[in-house]
C-alpha cells in the first residue's frame, strides 16, 4: 500500500514532479507511462525511497519514511527493484546474484524461484552467458526473492526485444496475482495495458 | 561468503594480482630489514651476553670498539668479594687475507673456551684460529690479518655470524694490532655478594671505566637503538608505499564496481555489509601476500647467510614476535588501504541506476 499527497520534487530550477498525489492499493499491478522526460523515475524514484522529496507526504504500508528508522532494514523487508540495466554481478552465476540479496532463510527457495520464473535452467551460469531476457528475469528473481511487499521497475524492458518484454510483464502479473503490489514506470503504452491501471504523467503532474 | 570473495577476487585477476604483488613486496621489505637488524643485534648480543654478569668498558666512549680498559684490572677485580671470574676481550674488525673486513676477536686464555673447536686447537701467541664461516678461504698454514702473519691454528665454530665469520687471537697479538689493552671485560660473579655492591666495588678501582650488567649493557646498548630505529623507520616507509599503493588501486576497483554496490543498497544492504565484503576480499589477499612475504623473506634470508661475499655476517632471523607484530602491521596496512575506497563506494547513490538505466 502507497499513499503520496501532493509531492513536489526540483533538480535546481526545474519541478520534474509537480503535485503529484496517488494511492496504490495492496497487490495493484500500476503503470506508471509517459513520455520521456514526463517524471516516471523520478516518481518511481520517490515511492520507493531512493529520493526524498523536497516537500509532500508518503506513506507505505501506513508510516511514513520518517518513522522508519533504518531505510536498510525497511528497503530489506519492504521492496524490491528492478531496472532498465540489470546490474547483474558478471563474475556471478545467476543464482549466486539472486542468493547475494537473499535473505539467510529464502537462499533455499532460489532453485523453485528461478524454475517459476523460467530460468532454472541458466541458473549456474554467468551474466555474460545468458540472453538479455533471461538477464532481465535473474533481476527479477533477485528483486523478489526476499518475497518484498512491493516491486518497483524503472524501465524494466527498455533493452529488450517485444516478444521478452511480454514474457517480463507476464511474469509481473503474476507476481502481482500473488498479492505483491507492482509499479512499473514504462514509456510502453501497449505494455501498460497489462497493468490493473494506468498511471499517465505529463510534465511532473498527473494527466 | 569466502566463495564470493574469491569469485570477485578472480573477476579482476590483473587487479588482484596488483594488490597482492604491492603487499608482498613491501611485507618481504619490512620482514628482510627487520630480520637483518634484529639479526645484527641478536649476534652481537649473544657474543656479549654468552658469559660474564658484568661488563666493563671504557667510560664515556661512543661505540665498543673504541672503548680501551686496562688489563691491569683484571687480577684486582678478580680479588674483589663475589667475584668468581674475570676474562677479556677485543672487538676489531681489519682486513684477513683476501677479506676486506673480517671481525677479529681478542680473548683471554679463560675465554676461549666457549668457542667450539672443530679442527687443531686454540690460538696461541703468534696464531689464529678461523671461523668455519671463512675457514674455506684459508688453505694455506697462515694467514695475514692487517700487516701482521699468524699461523693458522685451527678452525672454530659458532651459531652465530659474527663469530664464524671472524678470527679469534690471543689477547696480546690483538692488543697489539688494535693498539689497545681490552674492548672490554666480563665478570663472572659467585653469587655470594649482590651484584650491585661488586659493581660499586669496581667503580671505585678506577674512574676511566664503566660497569654495567650485562643486561643493562645490552638494553641500552646505543648502537642497537640506532639500528633499531632505522629499521623501524625504514619498515613503516615500506608499508606506507604499500598501503597507497593497494588504496590506488583499490580506488579504481571500486569505481569500476559501484553499480554492483549500488544495487546491493537499493536492496537494503548497509553499508557497513558492503565494507566488510570488500574488507574480506582484500583481507584474503592481505594474508596470501603475508604467508607469501614470509616464505621469501625466509629464502632470501637463507640465501644472504650463505652468500660467500658477506661472510655469513647478515644473518636475519625472523622470530615468531616479528612473524606476529609484521603480521599485524601488514593486516593494518591492507584494511587502511581498502577502507576509504570501500566506504567511498559503498555510498553510492542507488539513484544513479535509474539514471544510468535511462541513459543506456
Ligand atoms: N539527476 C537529474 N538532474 C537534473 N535533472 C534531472 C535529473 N533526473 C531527471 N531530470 C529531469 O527531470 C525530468 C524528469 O526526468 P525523469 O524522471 O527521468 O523522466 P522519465 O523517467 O519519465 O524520462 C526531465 O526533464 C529530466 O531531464
Ligand atoms: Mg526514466
Amino acid at each position: 500500500m502507497i499513499e503520496a499527497k501532493n509531492l513536489i520534487h526540483f533538480y535546481g530550477q526545474e519541478r520534474a514532479i509537480d503535485g503529484i498525489s496517488l494511492r496504490v492499493a495492496p497487490g495493484e499491478f500500476v503503470a506508471l507511462t509517459g513520455e520521456s522526460g514526463s517524471g516516471k523515475s523520478t516518481l518511481l524514484a520517490i515511492l520507493s525511497t531512493l529520493l526524498r522529496p523536497d516537500s509532500g507526504e508518503l506513506r507505505i504500508e501506513g508510516k511514513a519514511p520518517e518513522a522508519w528508522g533504518d531505510l536498510n532494514r525497511f528497503r530489506r523487508r519492504y521492496i524490491g527493484f528492478v531496472f532498465q540495466f540489470h546490474y547483474l554481478i558478471p563474475y556471478l552465476s545467476i543464482a549466486e546474484n539472486v542468493a547475494l540479496a537473499a535473505d539467510r532463510e529464502r537462499r533455499q527457495e532460489i532453485p523453485a524461484l528461478l524454475a517459476r520464473l523460467g530460468i532454472g535452467e541458466i541458473a549456474r551460469k554467468k551474466a555474460d552467458e545468458i540472453s538479455g531476457g533471461q538477464r532481465q528475469r535473474a533481476a527479477i528473481a533477485r528483486a523478489v526473492v526476499n518475497r518484498p511487499r512491493i516491486l518497483f521497475a524503472d524501465e524494466p524492458t527498455g533493452n529488450l526485444d517485444s516478444k521478452n518484454s511480454e514474457k517480463v510483464f507476464d511474469l509481473f502479473r503474476s507476481i502481482a496475482d500473488e498479492g505483491t503490489t507492482l509499479v512499473v514506470a514504462t514509456h510502453d503504452r501497449r505494455l501498460a495495458e497489462r497493468a490493473d491501471r494506468i498511471i499517465d504523467i505529463k510534465d511532473g503532474r498527473l494527466v | 561468503m569466502l566463495t564470493n570473495a574469491f569469485r570477485a577476487l578472480l573477476a579482476n585477476p590483473m587487479r588482484s594480482l596488483l594488490v597482492f604483488l604491492s603487499l608482498t613486496v613491501s611485507i618481504t621489505a619490512v620482514f628482510l630489514i627487520s630480520a637483518v637488524a634484529h639479526g645484527i643485534v641478536s649476534s652481537y648480543s649473544t657474543i656479549l651476553r654468552s658469559d660474564g654478569d658484568l661488563i666493563v668498558t671504557q667510560a664515556r666512549i661512543a661505540d665498543t670498539f673504541f672503548s680501551d680498559v686496562d688489563t691491569a684490572l683484571i687480577p684486582r677485580i678478580s680479588k674483589l668479594p663475589g667475584v668468581s671470574k674475570v676474562t677479556a676481550m677485543i672487538v676489531g674488525a681489519s682486513p684477513v687475507g683476501s677479506l676486506p673486513i673480517v671481525a677479529v676477536y681478542g680473548l683471554s686464555p679463560g675465554r676461549m673456551s666457549r668457542y667450539k673447536i672443530l679442527a687443531g686447537d686454540y690460538p696461541k701467541k703468534g696464531e689464529a684460529m678461523v671461523g668455519q664461516g671463512i675457514a674455506g678461504r684459508f688453505t694455506g698454514s697462515t694467514l695475514s690479518i692487517g700487516d701482521r702473519k699468524f699461523r693458522i691454528s685451527g678452525v672454530f665454530g659458532s651459531e652465530t655470524g659474527f663469530e664464524s665469520g671472524g678470527v679469534i687471537l690471543s689477547l696480546e697479538d690483538a692488543g697489539a694490532l688494535f693498539h689497545k689493552k681490552a674492548s672490554m671485560l666480563f665478570v663472572d660473579l659467585d653469587g655470594t655478594q649482590p651484584a650491585r655492591k661488586v659493581m660499586e666495588a669496581i667503580r671505585k678501582l678506577s674512574d676511566r671505566i664503566e660497569v654495567k650488567s650485562t643486561d643493562a649493557f645490552v638494553k641500552n646498548y646505543h648502537q642497537f637503538r640506532i639500528i633499531e630505529t632505522s629499521a623501524d623507520v625504514i619498515s613503516a616507509i615500506a608499508l606506507l608505499m604499500g598501503l597507497i599503493s593497494i588504496a590506488s588501486i583499490m580506488s579504481v576497483t571500486m569505481l569500476e564496481r559501484k553499480y554492483e554496490f549500488g544495487i546491493l543498497r537499493a536492496l537494503g544492504h548497509s553499508r557497513a555489509a558492503i565494507v566488510g565484503r570488500i574488507l574480506l576480499e582484500t583481507l584474503m589477499v592481505g594474508i596470501v601476500a603475508y604467508l607469501t612475504a614470509l616464505a621469501a623473506a625466509l629464502g632470501i634470508l637463507w640465501i644472504l647467510r650463505r652468500l660467500p661475499a658477506l661472510q655469513g655476517y647478515v644473518d636475519g632471523v625472523i622470530t615468531l614476535p616479528l612473524a606476529l607484530e609484521v603480521g599485524a602491521a601488514a593486516l593494518t596496512m591492507t584494511v587502511l588501504g581498502a577502507i576509504v575506497p570501500a566506504w567511498r563506494a559503498s555510498g553510492i547513490d542507488p539513484m544513479e541506476l535509474i539514471t544510468r538505466g535511462s541513459r543506456a
